[in-house]
């Protein structure tokens, strides 16, 4: 049997382990994503994940169910990966890239994709993640949340606490920059890969 | 051409970019976009922006399971894994304590300001004797220790509960989420506490400098008065003995 998030939450408060091991299953991988896209860094990101869920634990009695629990871990999330990006006092970076192992992306390569494919797709990345790391704070938590969690323009507002226009607006922004930063990178990257 | 749609074009692009709008006015913005190219050609290129940002995927994800099994492995417990920040941080204080009181530290507010000096310059004045066995920091060192005792006993409590659970496994992830943090604090610590050697290092050097200036000042000053007696001497002699020619 299927349990939603609020009736995990309602029996991990009242004791149950198994419960919060499942939101902890279901919700880590989100939230790693969340943090990994926010502050642009691996190992960081894996702290601010274990951080998140460890201050969930802590905080979950306390949890009166006002908002999903997904909003509530998020907002753990986002408040980490801030208190982060102020405590480094530095913008998300971009990790550097390492220098191409062939081995590691054959493992990583799907059973259909050539090597050529994988690199190409990995230099893909490597823009988009550039292009991301100039965001503005705001305009890049907007499109993370938006683009890869697919949170509705209303939960992304109550989220961050902001009006909705100001979200649609931010995303706006954040948008026409990551358009104007990729243009500028098309001509990099091999006719037919895009 | 020029768009000439009416209402907020930023956000309608949006919201129907992203399909979170409403039927009537999904409706309206594809009228518009019919005889609208401007719109039309951003509409297009917004897309394709997206369908670029779907490659940036974060690296695989793995390390949170693989550091809760290795939690479950036996392994050295360090003591001050189980001492809480707050105990950390008093006996951070005292050790600071301890070291100021080792260099003979001296701060002092009076009337020039306020200074600090370590007790290279000067001696200080001899403490009030106290017995061997009872130095100021034994109290507090005793106090702390004591809490410590309470804290540890407290936390052995909260963790004995959880334990009592069916499935351990949601106690070893947890565990080790708090290892890791309390990990990151005690480096935290240690960074600090690195920083306040270098920091009365740094003062000490300030000072030896001081006393080496002054004593190469007080040097020259004494060499330049013995030169001046003997000129002095020198022209002392030379008009006895010409008085007594």
């Amino acid at each position: 049997m299927t349990w939603t998030d609020e009736e995990l939450v309602a029996r991990s408060i009242r004791g149950d382990n198994d419960s919060f091991n499942e939101l902890i299953l279901r919700w880590e991988r989100p939230i790693y994503a969340l943090a990994y896209r926010t502050i642009g860094r691996e190992e960081d990101a894996r702290d601010v994940c274990q951080e998140t869920f460890l201050r969930a634990f802590r905080a979950l009695p306390g949890f009166r169910g006002q908002s999903k629990f997904s909003s509530w871990l998020y907002r753990i999330a986002l408040n980490l990966c801030r208190d982060w990006q102020r405590r480094e006092r530095r913008t998300p970076v971009v990790q550097p890239p390492d220098d191409v192992d062939v081995m590691e992306l054959a493992a990583a390569a799907e059973p259909s994709e050539s090597i050529e494919d994988l690199v190409a797709r990995k230099d893909l990345t490597r823009i988009v993640e550039k292009a991301m790391a100039l965001l503005p704070e705001e305009q890049r938590t907007a499109i993370v949340l938006k683009e890869y969690h697919g949170l509705t323009f209303q939960e992304i507002a109550d989220l961050v606490g902001c009006p909705l226009s100001t979200v649609k607006t931010r995303l706006y922004q954040g948008l026409t920059v990551l358009r104007r930063e990729l243009a500028k990178n098309q001509k990099n990257i091999p006719v037919g890969r895009i | 051409m020029v768009c000439t749609y009416t209402g907020n074009r930023d956000e309608a692009i949006v919201a129907y970019l992203y399909d979170d709008i409403t039927a009537v006015d999904r409706a309206a913005f594809d009228a518009h976009m019919a005889s609208c190219v401007v719109c039309r050609d951003e509409m297009a290129e917004l897309r394709h922006v997206r369908s670029r940002m779907a490659e940036y995927q974060p690296p695989t994800f793995g390390a949170f399971a693989a550091r809760s099994a290795d939690a479950s492995a036996p392994r050295p417990r360090s003591f001050w894994a189980d001492v809480p920040v707050w105990a950390q941080a008093l006996a951070a204080m005292l050790v600071l304590g301890v070291a100021a009181g080792a260099a003979n530290l001296e701060i002092r507010h009076d009337a020039g300001g306020f200074s600090v000096r370590t007790g290279w310059i000067a001696s200080a004045p001899a403490p009030a004797p106290v017995p061997s066995d009872e130095a100021p920091w034994r109290a507090d060192l005793a106090k702390l220790a004591s809490d410590l005792r309470a804290e540890r006993a407290t936390v052995e409590r909260t963790a004995a509960a959880p334990a009592a659970a069916s499935d351990a496994e949601l106690l070893k992830q947890v565990k080790a989420l708090i290892a890791s943090s309390e990990k990151k604090e005690e480096n935290e610590l240690a960074l600090h506490l690195a920083q306040v050697v270098r920091d009365n290092q740094a003062a000490r050097n300030a000072d030896l400098v001081k006393i080496d200036r002054a004593l190469g000042l007080v040097s020259n000053n004494a060499n330049y008065e013995v030169a001046r007696n003997r000129e002095i001497l020198n022209t002392l002699a030379m008009r006895v003995s010409q008085t007594v020619r």
